[in-house]
């Protein structure tokens, strides 16, 4: 049995600070755009896999108020509290095995209602790490910055690259949170110091938002659309929670995750059979360690990758033409809204900043937990 | 007299104490920090020391059986200087007035390091591959401050 499963549609909110909206209409929104533009009745979902996080939220069990929203109401109906990413992990599950046909995945929140930075905090281990108090998303995220640019000799300017090349691609996209046009590496430079080597412009955005997408059957997919995304590969893995046991200038689990996705999509040399590729980059060094752990490159190459142009808008593979994470990170919608800028590209729907040349097959990423513990990968594919 | 500008919004607190055990291991490890000692696991499998210790590793799926004192010298793996703290609220930065130095430190004897802040130091000399100290509390007090941080040797 092989079952074929495929992207029939996605919807993205615009990406903002602050949406002036209950959380609850912005679910139902984004879910109402994803049906009506797939052409499809809520009647034709048969389960329903959210990404969302009770502390986010600031409630327990957070989907027993988002069941009307996301079309859920009397159908099978769950949710992670993980990136969006794995929703649509457990989605293309459900339909790959036989259990369902048509899967609606959707992820959301609004940084404007919860203390920001603070979830990571309270993710900390409560007998060490959080008492201890020396540890936070950012920290952290400098200690990842500092182990990989010392262990390869890169310069924070270097590094900065990354925040010039997706906070300028931000601007082709309408619903990213902060785009910079014509920015440059003095920009980057010169933004607030927070934790050495990183800088304001080198952090993700606070971001409300929500992303919703549709996987359908092959045969489904065929009735729905005429443009299907097939998924072709995915893969997924975890690392240690603990940092100081961790390979922190590479990304060991991200790794594994796009082995297992390469095998399973007959992919052997990604960087020449990958067209383009959304990556879930927290902070822009995260950018080049992905880059290497996806085999887009060898060990300490990333900033030359970056360097080249190859990862520019108009490269041979660009990387996050949409601005990535570093233009809109919706937590719990950012690895789905890779998914779904993938499958923008393969179909032509990205607008100003869609890539010229034609995308047969991309990449996206979406991550978890500090310093990018928690990865998974999906390779996505036009119709042949 | 109604304020109806604060009728769309509505600030709740969340305030729940929680009571964690905090194992058998980190009790001994904390225990230990009170004589001065800082404790790791040994693995019987892969014969690696975690630092603070774990009853379970990871990598083998067994259970430590034997502690081994570290330390108390380290080595700077990877540092920080944060400029800034988290203030608590929506987004918001503190400035510092003195910078603070976070560093991930590999005690002598450790195949693991640990999250803890790096003290009498000028932040501008701290570097990778730094030998560093660990700085104990003039009285015990039976809690993980009782290693105050690192220091430069």
């Amino acid at each position: 049995m092989d079952r074929r499963v495929a992207v029939v549609g996605y919807a993205q909110t615009e990406h903002r600070p602050r949406i002036d909206s209950s959380r609850e209409m912005m679910v139902y929104r984004v879910t109402r755009e994803l049906l009506d533009s797939a052409g499809v009745t809520k009647d034709r979902v048969d389960t329903v896999v959210s990404a969302q996080n009770d502390f986010l939220e600031g409630r327990t069990i957070s989907n027993m108020r988002t069941v009307g929203p996301l079309a859920a109401f009397m159908k099978e109906e769950t949710k992670v509290e993980m990136d969006g990413a794995y929703a649509a992990l457990y989605a293309y599950a459900r339909v790959r095995s036989g259990l369902h046909d048509v899967a609606l995945v959707a992820g959301e929140s609004m940084a404007s209602c919860y203390p920001a930075y603070l979830p990571a905090v309270w993710a900390l281990d409560p007998t060490f790490d959080r008492p201890n108090g020396f540890l936070n998303e950012l920290s952290a995220g400098a200690l990842q910055a500092r182990s990989y640019m010392e262990r390869y000799g890169v310069s924070e300017e270097q590094v900065a690259g990354v925040s010039v090349k997706n906070l300028g691609s931000a601007a082709g996209n309408p619903k990213a949170c902060r785009s910079i046009p014509g920015i440059d590496l003095a920009a980057v430079m010169g933004s607030r110091a927070l934790y050495s080597p990183l800088r304001e412009l080198n952090c993700y955005p606070l971001t409300d938002g929500a992303c919703a997408l549709l996987l359908a059957e092959e045969k489904t997919a065929l009735e729905m659309t005429d443009r299907p995304v097939w998924i072709q590969g995915v893969g997924s893995s975890s690392d240690t929670y603990y940092l100081g046991e961790r390979n922190l200038s590479g990304c060991d689990s991200l790794a594994a995750a796009a082995d297992a996705a390469y095998r399973m999509a007959g992919i052997s040399d990604p960087r020449a059979e990958i067209d383009v590729a959304e990556v879930h980059e927290s902070f822009s060094h995260e950018e080049l360690i992905f880059y290497e752990a996806l085999g887009l490159c060898g060990e300490g190459e990333g900033a030359g990758l970056l360097e080249s142009g190859a990862t520019s808008p108009d490269g041979d593979l660009p990387v996050n033409p949409s601005g990535g994470a570093l233009g809109a990170n919706p937590l719990c919608a950012t690895g789905l809204i890779r998914i779904v800028e993938s499958a923008m590209q393969i179909r032509g729907d990205a607008g100003d900043h869609q890539v010229p040349g034609e995308v047969a097959t991309a990449l996206a990423q979406g991550q978890n937990g500090l310093c990018a513990q928690q990865n998974v990968v999906f390779i996505l594919r036009g119709q042949r | 007299m109604t304020d109806l500008e604060n009728v769309r919004e509505l600030g709740i607190d969340i305030d729940a104490t929680y009571s964690w055990s905090v194992g058998a291991s980190m009790e001994r490890f904390v225990r230990g920090l009170a004589d001065r000692r800082l404790l790791g696991a040994r693995c019987p499998k892969c014969s690696r020391v975690l630092v603070p210790p774990r009853k379970v590793c990871e990598r083998c799926f067994v259970e430590t059986d034997e502690w081994v004192e570290v330390g108390p010298g380290g080595t700077v793996v990877s540092f920080t200087v944060g400029e800034v703290e988290l203030d608590g609220k929506a987004g918001g930065f503190k400035d510092l007035d003195v910078p603070v130095v976070t560093g991930l430190i590999k005690p002598d004897g450790a195949d693991t390091a640990f999250v803890h802040v790096i003290g009498e130091a000028d932040p501008r000399e701290v570097a990778c591959s730094m030998r560093v100290e660990a700085v104990w509390a003039d009285e015990a007090g039976g809690a993980l401050s009782d290693l105050r941080y690192f220091k430069p040797l």
